[in-house]
């Protein structure tokens, strides 16, 4: 994590602009924790752990906080995963969406599920690119690697989602998205 | 023309994070564990054990809420009479966790973060809440750390002896609750954090193990809300005191692996004085406590 170079620093107890920061940016900021996380209870936690981390480093935190808080939220999603891949891989069945339309947001809400069996960093570029709309390259500064790492891992998660959504459109190679049944 | 992919990507993040609140104060949370945390890295800063702070936290942490009784107890009428399943195992040791028992709680630890392991024992008096905890000293030193922490009040008196250093210092601390169970990977680990944890907590049974002499029930966390990583626990078969934990969990530079063996030491003298501070080599050098870190 960058802080920024003249800002000034803060004190070393003082979370004062955290106490504002909450109020104001908490529910963006639970967002995003959330996309990252795949719940809201396991986002409430993740935004919990990434706050207690900005807290310990707050003597060192520049500028902008939120932006701190952002970057140390996705370094916390896709450090999980180095634990994660000691386990046993678990394949979860997600649902296809019913044929019909209620359809199509039922279908986005069991694409956003799906998201749930991608790596962290697969999942954590493709919420800052399709959540938070970000450049390769400023994906890339959040996440403290290079654009190239951002390009495969949008890469293989979106191909992960198209595998994983094969079956409700009948195609895995089609870049078009519809229910079962559903004229394209 | 249909959409793709990554449209209707883009179209369900923004649905599924509509709308969302956070249901209880974060910043609370965190600043507690957070305050918790700084306890804790004063004493791991002051055993000069910095570089394991975090797993040090861990054991100091689990020297509070070791709970139940030696002879079976109300959680131990009849353990065969139902068929084991994860949540009554789980209801069993919540139960064990209500009783104090007037046992010296002995913890052997062995903890390996990125590589370098350390081995310690950790003594704890739950009638008096003074803990002793002597480990290896950092990275390959063999020379022993000692922390001797004496707590009464909300006053913390921790002492700390350096052999490798040849140094020795005191840390008094002002808490602000009486008594401030760290944090360990589950969180929380005081009596009703352990309860919590045990309820918020997937468990599946493994089965029935025997381990270093006795009969026990394995447990493994399949999913713990806040804690992420792998968490195997033995209980006795009887009792549901702790027999054996292990964890492995992320750091911010690899991995950190906890194996924890515990026993229930009867409260002789003898056992008593493995409590007492063994006092100050001849020698040493007095220096202030060390600033807590991070």
């Amino acid at each position: 994590l960058v802080a920024t170079e003249g800002a000034p620093v803060r004190g070393g107890k003082d979370f004062d602009e955290l106490d504002e920061l909450v109020a104001t940016r908490g529910n963006a900021l639970l967002a995003t924790a959330t996309l990252l996380a795949g719940s809201r209870t396991a986002g409430e936690d993740l935004l919990q752990a990434a706050l207690e981390r900005v807290m310990r480093r707050w003597g060192h935190v520049r500028g902008d906080p939120e932006g701190y808080v952002r970057r140390t939220l996705y370094h916390l999603a896709v450090d999980q995963w180095r634990v994660r891949r000691r386990r046993p891989e678990v394949h979860l069945t997600v649902e296809p969406p019913a044929p019909d339309e209620a359809g199509r947001v039922q279908l986005r809400h069991a694409l956003v599920q799906a998201m749930g069996q991608l790596q962290p960093r697969q999942r954590a570029v493709l919420v800052l690119r399709y959540w938070e709309q970000l450049s390769e390259a400023e994906a890339a500064e959040v996440l403290g690697c290079s654009v190239g790492t951002v390009k495969s891992s949008a890469s293989r998660g979106l191909a992960r989602l198209r595998e994983l959504t094969a079956d409700w459109n009948g195609d895995a190679g089609d870049r078009t998205l519809t229910p079962n049944g559903a004229t394209r | 023309m249909s959409p793709t992919l990554e449209d209707e990507l883009s179209a369900g993040l923004r649905e599924h994070a509509a709308g969302l609140h956070p249901s209880r104060d974060v910043l609370a949370a965190a600043r507690a564990r957070h305050r918790r945390r700084t306890v804790v890295t004063r004493a791991a800063s002051a055993a000069g054990t910095v570089g394991l702070a975090g797993a040090v936290a861990t054991v100091v942490a689990i020297s509070g809420p070791v709970t139940g009784t030696p002879s079976p107890g109300p959680a131990t009428s009849a353990p065969a009479a139902v068929e084991l399943d994860a949540a009554t195992v789980s209801a069993r040791i919540s139960q064990a966790l209500l009783a104090w028992d007037d046992s010296v709680h002995h913890v052997r630890s062995r903890i390996t973060v990125d590589g370098k392991t350390q081995r310690s024992e950790l003594w704890e008096d739950p009638v008096t809440g003074d803990t002793r905890y002597r480990s290896t000293g950092k990275g390959s030193s063999p020379q022993p750390v000692e922390m001797a922490v004496r707590l009464r009040g909300t006053v913390q008196t921790t002492t700390v002896v350096d052999a490798g250093r040849r140094v020795w210092w005191t840390d008094v601390q002002e808490l602000d609750v009486v008594r401030p169970l760290p944090e360990g990977p589950l969180g929380d680990f005081s009596p009703d954090g352990l309860r919590g944890a045990l309820a918020a907590g997937t468990w599946e049974l493994v089965g029935t193990e025997r381990l270093a002499g006795r009969d026990t029930v394995h447990l493994r966390v399949t999913e713990q809300s806040g804690f992420d990583g792998e968490y195997d626990l033995w209980v006795d078969a009887a009792s549901y005191q702790f027999v054996r934990r292990t964890s492995v969990s992320a750091t911010d530079t690899g991995s950190a692996e906890h194996v924890e063996d515990w026993e229930y030491l009867p409260r002789t003298e003898q056992t008593l004085s493995e409590l007492r501070f063994v006092g100050v080599p001849k020698g040493f050098k007095k220096i202030p406590a060390p600033e807590a870190k991070g």
